[in-house]
Protein backbone atom coordinates (compact mmCIF):
# COMPACT_ATOMS: atom_id res chain seq x y z
CA UNK A 1 0.00 0.00 0.00
CA UNK A 2 1.34 3.65 -0.96
CA UNK A 3 2.18 4.93 2.79
CA UNK A 4 1.16 8.21 1.32
CA UNK A 5 -2.24 7.35 1.38
CA UNK A 6 -2.74 6.99 5.12
CA UNK A 7 -1.05 10.48 5.90
CA UNK A 8 -3.18 12.22 2.98
CA UNK A 9 -6.31 12.61 5.56
CA UNK A 10 -4.41 13.90 8.69
CA UNK A 11 -2.44 16.53 5.81
CA UNK A 12 -5.69 17.52 4.91
CA UNK A 13 -6.71 18.10 8.04
CA UNK A 14 -3.80 19.87 8.76
CA UNK A 15 -4.23 22.04 5.59
CA UNK A 16 -7.91 22.91 6.45
CA UNK A 17 -6.66 24.03 10.07
CA UNK A 18 -3.76 26.19 8.43
CA UNK A 19 -5.47 29.77 6.95
CA UNK A 20 -6.82 29.80 10.47
CA UNK A 21 -3.64 29.21 12.24
CA UNK A 22 -1.51 31.49 9.92
CA UNK A 23 -2.12 34.80 11.27
CA UNK A 24 -1.43 33.81 14.49
CA UNK A 25 1.55 32.42 13.40
CA UNK A 26 3.10 35.31 11.20
CA UNK A 27 2.12 37.60 14.81
CA UNK A 28 3.83 35.49 16.82
CA UNK A 29 7.09 34.66 14.26
CA UNK A 30 7.14 38.77 13.30
CA UNK A 31 7.28 39.57 17.20
CA UNK A 32 9.64 36.49 18.64
CA UNK A 33 12.31 36.15 15.60
CA UNK A 34 14.17 38.73 16.71
CA UNK A 35 14.02 38.00 20.56
CA UNK A 36 15.09 34.83 20.06
CA UNK A 37 17.75 35.39 17.63
CA UNK A 38 19.14 37.81 20.86
CA UNK A 39 18.64 35.45 23.45
CA UNK A 40 20.25 32.47 21.68
CA UNK A 41 23.54 34.93 20.98
CA UNK A 42 23.40 36.84 24.05
CA UNK A 43 21.85 35.87 27.30
CA UNK A 44 21.67 32.34 26.72
CA UNK A 45 24.97 31.65 25.82
CA UNK A 46 26.23 32.94 29.42
CA UNK A 47 26.84 29.51 31.99
CA UNK A 48 24.52 31.20 34.18
CA UNK A 49 20.90 31.36 31.48
CA UNK A 50 22.32 28.19 30.02
CA UNK A 51 18.85 26.09 30.89
CA UNK A 52 16.75 28.84 28.82
CA UNK A 53 17.30 26.82 25.73
CA UNK A 54 16.33 23.43 27.42
CA UNK A 55 13.21 24.51 29.22
CA UNK A 56 11.96 25.90 25.97
CA UNK A 57 12.23 22.74 24.03
CA UNK A 58 11.18 20.65 27.14
CA UNK A 59 7.89 22.75 27.61
CA UNK A 60 7.01 22.82 23.83
CA UNK A 61 7.25 19.07 23.67
CA UNK A 62 5.09 19.10 26.75
CA UNK A 63 2.73 21.00 25.15
CA UNK A 64 3.24 18.79 22.10
CA UNK A 65 2.91 15.68 23.79
CA UNK A 66 -1.06 17.11 25.37
CA UNK A 67 -2.11 18.92 22.52
CA UNK A 68 -4.35 16.12 21.62
CA UNK A 69 -6.10 15.95 24.62
CA UNK A 70 -6.10 19.59 24.97
CA UNK A 71 -8.18 19.63 21.45
CA UNK A 72 -10.64 16.88 23.26
CA UNK A 73 -10.95 19.11 26.74
CA UNK A 74 -11.34 22.50 25.34
CA UNK A 75 -14.85 23.40 23.86
CA UNK A 76 -13.38 25.84 20.85
CA UNK A 77 -14.95 28.78 22.39
CA UNK A 78 -13.01 31.95 22.54
CA UNK A 79 -12.35 32.79 26.50
CA UNK A 80 -13.26 36.04 27.51
CA UNK A 81 -10.21 36.32 30.08
CA UNK A 82 -8.39 35.09 27.24
CA UNK A 83 -8.08 39.14 25.38
CA UNK A 84 -6.36 40.84 28.74
CA UNK A 85 -3.74 37.85 29.26
CA UNK A 86 -3.23 39.02 24.98
CA UNK A 87 -2.92 42.92 26.59
CA UNK A 88 -1.24 41.95 29.46
CA UNK A 89 1.63 40.37 27.11
CA UNK A 90 1.36 42.71 24.42
CA UNK A 91 2.44 45.53 26.73
CA UNK A 92 4.77 43.35 28.70
CA UNK A 93 6.63 42.72 25.13
CA UNK A 94 6.13 46.46 24.41
CA UNK A 95 8.25 47.46 27.27
CA UNK A 96 10.77 44.83 27.35
CA UNK A 97 11.64 44.55 23.92
CA UNK A 98 12.56 48.57 23.63
CA UNK A 99 13.41 49.24 26.97
CA UNK A 100 15.97 45.98 26.96
CA UNK A 101 14.19 44.14 30.22
CA UNK A 102 14.49 41.03 29.12
CA UNK A 103 12.21 39.29 32.09
CA UNK A 104 9.37 41.08 30.39
CA UNK A 105 10.11 40.03 26.61
CA UNK A 106 10.39 36.23 28.02
CA UNK A 107 7.25 36.47 30.37
CA UNK A 108 5.56 37.92 27.42
CA UNK A 109 5.93 35.07 25.01
CA UNK A 110 4.48 32.78 28.09
CA UNK A 111 1.69 35.23 28.54
CA UNK A 112 0.84 35.46 24.63
CA UNK A 113 1.23 31.74 24.15
CA UNK A 114 -1.67 31.19 26.54
CA UNK A 115 -3.66 33.76 25.56
CA UNK A 116 -3.62 32.38 22.30
CA UNK A 117 -4.73 28.93 23.50
CA UNK A 118 -7.51 30.89 25.40
CA UNK A 119 -8.90 32.46 22.46
CA UNK A 120 -8.05 29.59 19.64
CA UNK A 121 -8.60 26.24 21.47
CA UNK A 122 -11.11 27.76 24.26
CA UNK A 123 -12.02 27.03 27.88
CA UNK A 124 -10.25 24.27 29.27
CA UNK A 125 -6.97 24.31 27.51
CA UNK A 126 -4.78 25.91 29.58
CA UNK A 127 -6.44 23.52 32.28
CA UNK A 128 -4.79 20.73 30.17
CA UNK A 129 -1.51 22.89 29.34
CA UNK A 130 -1.07 24.42 32.49
CA UNK A 131 2.32 22.08 33.56
CA UNK A 132 4.19 23.59 30.18
CA UNK A 133 3.22 26.95 30.97
CA UNK A 134 4.30 26.49 34.56
CA UNK A 135 7.42 24.98 33.37
CA UNK A 136 8.52 27.92 30.53
CA UNK A 137 8.15 30.53 34.44
CA UNK A 138 11.85 28.89 35.43
CA UNK A 139 13.17 30.87 31.72
CA UNK A 140 12.29 33.79 32.94
CA UNK A 141 15.50 35.45 34.41
CA UNK A 142 15.00 36.78 37.86
CA UNK A 143 16.11 40.61 38.50
CA UNK A 144 19.67 40.85 38.77
CA UNK A 145 19.49 42.79 42.38
CA UNK A 146 17.03 39.77 43.67
CA UNK A 147 19.23 37.03 42.14
CA UNK A 148 22.15 38.62 43.67
CA UNK A 149 20.98 39.37 47.39
CA UNK A 150 19.96 35.45 47.15
CA UNK A 151 23.06 34.27 45.63
CA UNK A 152 25.22 35.49 48.42
CA UNK A 153 23.70 33.98 51.48
CA UNK A 154 24.02 30.65 49.06
CA UNK A 155 27.34 31.06 48.53
CA UNK A 156 28.46 31.55 51.86
CA UNK A 157 26.67 28.45 53.03
CA UNK A 158 27.85 26.45 50.26
CA UNK A 159 31.21 27.49 51.32
CA UNK A 160 30.69 27.56 54.80
CA UNK A 161 29.58 23.69 54.32
CA UNK A 162 32.48 23.16 52.31
CA UNK A 163 35.29 24.54 54.43
CA UNK A 164 33.75 22.23 57.89
CA UNK A 165 33.18 19.12 55.91
CA UNK A 166 36.81 19.14 54.86
CA UNK A 167 38.24 20.46 58.07
CA UNK A 168 36.75 18.01 59.73
CA UNK A 169 38.35 15.16 57.33
CA UNK A 170 42.16 16.59 58.26
CA UNK A 171 42.47 19.08 55.25
CA UNK A 172 44.47 22.54 55.42
CA UNK A 173 41.38 24.94 54.59
CA UNK A 174 40.11 28.05 55.89
CA UNK A 175 37.90 30.66 54.51
CA UNK A 176 37.38 34.29 53.78
CA UNK A 177 33.49 35.28 52.76
CA UNK A 178 33.38 33.03 49.64
CA UNK A 179 37.25 32.93 49.50
CA UNK A 180 38.25 29.10 50.43
CA UNK A 181 42.53 28.92 50.96
CA UNK A 182 43.13 25.12 50.52
CA UNK A 183 46.67 24.46 51.00
CA UNK A 184 48.79 27.07 49.07
CA UNK A 185 45.64 27.30 46.64
CA UNK A 186 42.72 30.04 47.14
CA UNK A 187 39.39 29.06 45.22
CA UNK A 188 36.83 31.72 45.12
CA UNK A 189 33.05 30.55 45.16
CA UNK A 190 31.85 32.32 42.04
CA UNK A 191 28.04 32.58 41.78
CA UNK A 192 27.94 29.84 38.69
CA UNK A 193 29.42 27.36 41.99
CA UNK A 194 26.26 28.27 43.69
CA UNK A 195 24.00 29.88 41.40
CA UNK A 196 20.19 30.29 42.27
CA UNK A 197 19.85 29.72 38.70
CA UNK A 198 21.52 26.10 39.36
CA UNK A 199 18.88 25.87 41.78
CA UNK A 200 15.93 26.87 39.80
CA UNK A 201 17.35 24.75 36.99
CA UNK A 202 17.61 21.61 39.10
CA UNK A 203 14.14 22.61 40.74
CA UNK A 204 13.16 22.51 36.81
CA UNK A 205 14.20 19.48 35.89
CA UNK A 206 12.79 17.76 39.05
CA UNK A 207 9.96 18.90 38.41
CA UNK A 208 9.39 17.51 34.78
CA UNK A 209 11.30 14.47 36.45
CA UNK A 210 8.13 13.78 38.46
CA UNK A 211 5.54 14.99 35.97
CA UNK A 212 7.03 12.74 33.18
CA UNK A 213 6.91 9.74 35.57
CA UNK A 214 3.40 10.72 36.45
CA UNK A 215 3.57 9.87 40.14
CA UNK A 216 0.24 8.77 41.43
CA UNK A 217 1.23 9.81 44.87
CA UNK A 218 0.58 13.52 46.39
CA UNK A 219 2.63 12.71 49.07
CA UNK A 220 5.58 12.20 47.18
CA UNK A 221 5.13 14.70 44.10
CA UNK A 222 5.31 17.74 46.76
CA UNK A 223 7.98 16.02 49.43
CA UNK A 224 10.29 15.47 46.36
CA UNK A 225 9.49 18.66 45.03
CA UNK A 226 10.71 20.22 48.38
CA UNK A 227 13.51 17.76 48.53
CA UNK A 228 15.02 19.26 45.89
CA UNK A 229 16.17 22.22 47.54
CA UNK A 230 18.75 21.10 49.91
CA UNK A 231 19.74 18.19 47.00
CA UNK A 232 21.09 20.67 45.09
CA UNK A 233 22.82 22.61 47.81
CA UNK A 234 24.20 18.96 48.13
CA UNK A 235 25.21 18.40 44.79
CA UNK A 236 26.75 22.23 45.05
CA UNK A 237 28.91 21.24 48.13
CA UNK A 238 29.80 18.31 46.54
CA UNK A 239 30.66 19.90 43.30
CA UNK A 240 32.98 22.99 45.43
CA UNK A 241 34.63 19.85 47.47
CA UNK A 242 35.73 17.94 44.45
CA UNK A 243 37.25 21.09 42.70
CA UNK A 244 38.58 21.63 46.21
CA UNK A 245 40.52 18.22 46.33
CA UNK A 246 41.19 17.91 42.31
CA UNK A 247 43.27 21.33 43.08
CA UNK A 248 44.87 20.74 46.15
CA UNK A 249 46.19 16.78 44.96
CA UNK A 250 46.67 17.78 41.25
CA UNK A 251 47.63 21.73 40.96
CA UNK A 252 46.02 24.73 39.90
CA UNK A 253 45.53 23.75 36.36
CA UNK A 254 44.04 21.03 37.09
CA UNK A 255 41.40 23.00 39.30
CA UNK A 256 40.58 25.05 36.48
CA UNK A 257 40.60 22.06 33.85
CA UNK A 258 38.18 20.44 35.91
CA UNK A 259 36.14 23.35 36.70
CA UNK A 260 35.42 24.18 32.54
CA UNK A 261 35.51 20.57 31.94
CA UNK A 262 33.52 18.20 34.40
CA UNK A 263 32.40 20.75 37.27
CA UNK A 264 28.83 20.77 35.65
CA UNK A 265 28.53 17.62 34.68
CA UNK A 266 29.19 16.38 38.62
CA UNK A 267 26.68 18.87 39.75
CA UNK A 268 24.12 17.28 37.58
CA UNK A 269 24.93 14.30 37.62
CA UNK A 270 25.45 13.88 41.97
CA UNK A 271 21.55 16.02 41.65
CA UNK A 272 20.11 13.11 39.20
CA UNK A 273 21.47 10.54 41.36
CA UNK A 274 19.84 12.28 44.66
CA UNK A 275 16.88 13.00 43.20
CA UNK A 276 16.05 9.48 42.20
CA UNK A 277 18.20 8.41 45.46
CA UNK A 278 15.59 10.10 47.57
CA UNK A 279 12.31 9.32 45.20
CA UNK A 280 13.08 5.64 45.50
CA UNK A 281 13.19 6.23 49.27
CA UNK A 282 9.77 8.19 49.05
CA UNK A 283 8.47 4.66 47.17
CA UNK A 284 9.73 2.22 49.67
CA UNK A 285 8.00 4.32 52.58
CA UNK A 286 4.74 5.01 51.09
CA UNK A 287 4.74 1.53 50.72
CA UNK A 288 5.75 0.81 54.46
CA UNK A 289 3.54 2.85 55.62
CA UNK A 290 0.68 2.07 53.84
CA UNK A 291 1.31 -2.02 54.27
CA UNK B 1 -15.78 35.17 8.28
CA UNK B 2 -16.00 32.10 10.54
CA UNK B 3 -15.48 33.61 14.27
CA UNK B 4 -12.18 31.22 14.59
CA UNK B 5 -11.26 33.18 11.47
CA UNK B 6 -12.10 36.46 13.07
CA UNK B 7 -10.24 35.89 16.41
CA UNK B 8 -6.98 35.04 14.15
CA UNK B 9 -6.87 37.93 12.34
CA UNK B 10 -7.30 40.28 15.35
CA UNK B 11 -4.79 38.37 17.12
CA UNK B 12 -2.38 38.56 14.23
CA UNK B 13 -3.20 42.54 13.24
CA UNK B 14 -2.70 42.86 17.46
CA UNK B 15 0.61 41.04 17.26
CA UNK B 16 1.70 43.11 14.09
CA UNK B 17 0.63 46.39 15.61
CA UNK B 18 2.58 45.77 19.04
CA UNK B 19 6.15 45.33 16.88
CA UNK B 20 5.58 48.48 14.98
CA UNK B 21 5.21 50.01 18.02
CA UNK B 22 7.91 48.18 19.59
CA UNK B 23 10.24 49.37 16.81
CA UNK B 24 9.39 53.16 17.15
CA UNK B 25 10.09 53.19 21.15
CA UNK B 26 12.82 51.49 21.35
CA UNK B 27 15.76 54.33 21.71
CA UNK B 28 18.48 54.72 19.59
CA UNK B 29 20.32 57.61 20.52
CA UNK B 30 23.53 56.74 22.93
CA UNK B 31 24.18 59.44 25.01
CA UNK B 32 27.14 57.84 25.40
CA UNK B 33 28.02 58.58 21.87
CA UNK B 34 25.98 62.37 21.91
CA UNK B 35 28.09 63.58 24.82
CA UNK B 36 31.54 62.91 22.69
CA UNK B 37 34.23 60.80 23.85
CA UNK B 38 36.00 61.59 26.69
CA UNK B 39 38.95 59.87 29.31
CA UNK B 40 38.31 59.46 32.68
CA UNK B 41 42.28 59.15 33.66
CA UNK B 42 42.44 62.67 31.98
CA UNK B 43 39.29 64.50 33.38
CA UNK B 44 39.60 63.44 37.05
CA UNK B 45 43.00 66.01 37.95
CA UNK B 46 45.89 64.21 39.82
CA UNK B 47 45.98 67.25 42.32
CA UNK B 48 43.75 69.16 43.53
CA UNK B 49 42.91 71.15 46.58
CA UNK B 50 44.92 70.05 49.23
CA UNK B 51 45.39 66.25 47.43
CA UNK B 52 47.45 64.45 45.12
CA UNK B 53 48.05 61.03 43.72
CA UNK B 54 50.05 58.99 46.15
CA UNK B 55 52.54 57.72 43.92
CA UNK B 56 53.91 55.38 47.04
CA UNK B 57 50.89 53.21 46.11
CA UNK B 58 50.79 51.37 43.21
CA UNK B 59 47.44 50.68 42.06
CA UNK B 60 46.30 46.96 42.73
CA UNK B 61 46.80 44.51 39.29
CA UNK B 62 43.16 43.25 39.08
CA UNK B 63 43.55 39.87 37.44
CA UNK B 64 42.46 39.30 34.17
CA UNK B 65 39.51 37.09 34.87
CA UNK B 66 38.06 39.65 36.55
CA UNK B 67 39.66 42.53 34.15
CA UNK B 68 37.53 40.87 31.52
CA UNK B 69 34.02 41.25 33.59
CA UNK B 70 35.15 44.67 34.39
CA UNK B 71 35.78 45.67 30.39
CA UNK B 72 32.61 44.02 29.43
CA UNK B 73 30.46 46.16 31.82
CA UNK B 74 32.04 49.27 31.61
CA UNK B 75 33.13 50.76 29.36
CA UNK B 76 36.42 53.28 31.32
CA UNK B 77 37.57 52.44 34.87
CA UNK B 78 39.92 54.92 37.11
CA UNK B 79 41.16 53.27 40.53
CA UNK B 80 43.32 55.88 42.21
CA UNK B 81 44.73 56.76 45.79
CA UNK B 82 45.31 60.19 47.09
CA UNK B 83 47.08 61.85 49.90
CA UNK B 84 46.63 64.86 51.35
CA UNK B 85 49.14 66.60 53.95
CA UNK B 86 48.30 65.04 57.36
CA UNK B 87 48.77 61.84 55.41
CA UNK B 88 45.13 60.94 55.23
CA UNK B 89 44.94 58.55 52.11
CA UNK B 90 41.23 58.30 50.09
CA UNK B 91 40.93 55.41 47.56
CA UNK B 92 38.77 57.17 44.23
CA UNK B 93 37.44 54.52 42.36
CA UNK B 94 35.36 55.65 39.10
CA UNK B 95 33.43 53.05 37.01
CA UNK B 96 31.84 54.72 33.09
CA UNK B 97 29.78 52.33 31.17
CA UNK B 98 27.80 53.63 28.29
CA UNK B 99 24.88 51.70 28.11
CA UNK B 100 23.42 50.49 31.32
CA UNK B 101 21.09 47.32 29.79
CA UNK B 102 19.52 44.91 31.84
CA UNK B 103 21.18 42.58 34.36
CA UNK B 104 24.59 44.96 32.86
CA UNK B 105 23.97 48.36 34.99
CA UNK B 106 26.38 49.77 37.38
CA UNK B 107 27.50 46.89 40.10
CA UNK B 108 26.74 47.78 43.32
CA UNK B 109 29.80 47.90 46.12
CA UNK B 110 27.46 45.87 48.57
CA UNK B 111 28.17 43.19 46.27
CA UNK B 112 31.37 43.09 45.49
CA UNK B 113 32.86 43.92 48.53
CA UNK B 114 30.70 41.19 50.24
CA UNK B 115 31.91 38.88 47.17
CA UNK B 116 35.72 39.77 48.40
CA UNK B 117 35.12 38.75 52.06
CA UNK B 118 34.02 41.98 53.63
CA UNK B 119 31.14 42.04 55.86
CA UNK B 120 28.95 45.18 54.83
CA UNK B 121 27.33 46.88 57.58
CA UNK B 122 25.71 50.02 58.19
CA UNK B 123 24.25 50.62 54.17
CA UNK B 124 22.24 54.04 54.40
CA UNK B 125 21.00 56.49 52.43
CA UNK B 126 22.41 59.59 52.92
CA UNK B 127 23.60 63.01 51.27
CA UNK B 128 26.46 65.01 50.44
CA UNK B 129 26.52 68.44 49.81
CA UNK B 130 28.81 69.29 47.25
CA UNK B 131 28.14 73.39 47.79
CA UNK B 132 26.20 73.46 44.02
CA UNK B 133 23.53 71.08 45.33
CA UNK B 134 22.47 68.26 47.56
CA UNK B 135 24.13 64.75 46.07
CA UNK B 136 22.08 61.23 47.09
CA UNK B 137 25.22 59.04 48.17
CA UNK B 138 25.15 55.45 50.10
CA UNK B 139 27.27 55.00 53.22
CA UNK B 140 28.58 51.66 53.45
CA UNK B 141 31.05 50.09 56.12
CA UNK B 142 32.72 46.81 55.16
CA UNK B 143 35.35 44.82 57.37
CA UNK B 144 37.45 41.59 56.65
CA UNK B 145 39.35 41.23 59.49
CA UNK B 146 41.78 43.58 60.14
CA UNK B 147 40.60 46.25 57.32
CA UNK B 148 38.07 48.43 58.50
CA UNK B 149 36.65 50.37 55.31
CA UNK B 150 33.96 53.18 55.01
CA UNK B 151 32.89 53.78 51.90
CA UNK B 152 31.27 56.36 50.59
CA UNK B 153 29.32 56.52 46.80
CA UNK B 154 26.65 57.46 43.89
CA UNK B 155 25.61 56.47 40.56
CA UNK B 156 24.24 58.48 37.83
CA UNK B 157 22.11 57.49 35.51
CA UNK B 158 22.24 60.30 32.03
CA UNK B 159 22.56 63.54 33.35
CA UNK B 160 21.79 63.13 37.33
CA UNK B 161 22.35 61.26 39.99
CA UNK B 162 20.30 58.70 41.33
CA UNK B 163 19.67 56.54 44.70
CA UNK B 164 20.51 52.78 43.29
CA UNK B 165 17.72 50.60 42.98
CA UNK B 166 14.18 51.16 42.24
CA UNK B 167 15.03 55.28 41.37
CA UNK B 168 17.89 54.38 39.34
CA UNK B 169 15.77 51.69 37.24
CA UNK B 170 13.05 54.27 36.76
CA UNK B 171 15.66 56.92 35.61
CA UNK B 172 16.68 54.33 32.94
CA UNK B 173 13.07 53.91 31.93
CA UNK B 174 12.30 57.65 31.59
CA UNK B 175 15.35 57.90 29.78
CA UNK B 176 14.67 54.93 27.32
CA UNK B 177 10.93 55.94 27.28
CA UNK B 178 12.19 59.23 25.94
CA UNK B 179 14.65 57.43 23.13
CA UNK B 180 17.63 57.86 24.78
CA UNK B 181 20.08 55.18 25.83
CA UNK B 182 21.64 56.65 29.16
CA UNK B 183 24.63 56.19 30.57
CA UNK B 184 25.99 55.97 33.68
CA UNK B 185 28.65 56.64 36.34
CA UNK B 186 29.38 54.76 40.00
CA UNK B 187 31.54 56.60 41.51
CA UNK B 188 32.95 54.74 44.64
CA UNK B 189 35.41 56.85 47.46
CA UNK B 190 36.61 55.20 50.60
CA UNK B 191 39.74 55.35 52.81
CA UNK B 192 40.48 52.90 55.99
CA UNK B 193 39.68 53.87 59.28
CA UNK B 194 37.83 51.87 62.41
CA UNK B 195 35.75 55.28 63.00
CA UNK B 196 32.95 55.67 60.19
CA UNK B 197 31.80 59.37 60.98
CA UNK B 198 35.09 60.99 60.72
CA UNK B 199 35.79 58.78 57.70
CA UNK B 200 32.68 59.94 55.89
CA UNK B 201 33.26 63.87 56.91
CA UNK B 202 36.64 63.30 55.01
CA UNK B 203 35.17 61.55 51.99
CA UNK B 204 32.95 64.73 52.01
CA UNK B 205 35.44 67.40 52.12
CA UNK B 206 37.59 65.03 49.47
CA UNK B 207 34.71 65.19 46.70
CA UNK B 208 33.98 68.82 47.51
CA UNK B 209 37.77 69.78 46.67
CA UNK B 210 37.37 67.52 43.78
CA UNK B 211 34.32 69.07 42.37
CA UNK B 212 36.10 72.60 43.12
CA UNK B 213 38.81 71.75 40.76
CA UNK B 214 36.72 70.64 37.79
CA UNK B 215 35.60 72.31 34.91
CA UNK B 216 31.69 72.64 34.40
CA UNK B 217 31.38 69.88 31.97
CA UNK B 218 33.54 67.45 33.85
CA UNK B 219 31.55 67.93 37.06
CA UNK B 220 28.27 67.23 35.34
CA UNK B 221 30.01 63.91 34.17
CA UNK B 222 30.50 63.14 37.56
CA UNK B 223 27.83 63.94 39.97
CA UNK B 224 25.17 65.08 37.03
CA UNK B 225 22.87 68.14 36.97
CA UNK B 226 21.16 69.35 40.06
CA UNK B 227 17.81 70.20 40.54
CA UNK B 228 15.23 69.87 38.21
Amino acid sequence: MDPGLAIRPLLEEKRAALPDWLPVLVGMLVLYVPTFYRLFTGLWATEEQAHGPIILLLALWLMFRQWPAMLARADGQPSAIGWPVLGVGLLAYILGRSQGIIAFEIASFILLLAAVLMLKCGHGALRVQWFAFFFMAFMVPLPGPLVGMLTMPMKMAVSWATEHLLYAAGYPIARSGVILQVGQYQLLVADACAGLQTLLTLEALGLFYLNVVRHSSAFRNVALALLIIPISFTANVIRVITLSLVTYYLGDAAGQGFLHGFAGMVLFITALLLIIGVDAFLQWFVRWRNS
Amino acid sequence: MKKSMMVSMVLGALMVCSAAVTRALTPTARMADAAGRFSLEQMVPRNFGEWQVDTRVLPLQVDPATQAKLDKIYNQTLGRTYVNRNGDRIMLSIAYGGDQGDNMGVHKPEVCYTAQGFTVRDGQKSSLDTGSGVLPVKRLFAVAGARQEPITYWITVGRKATMPGVDQRLQELRYGLSGTVPDGMLVRVSSISADSAPAYALHDQFVRSLLGALEKPARERLVGVFGE
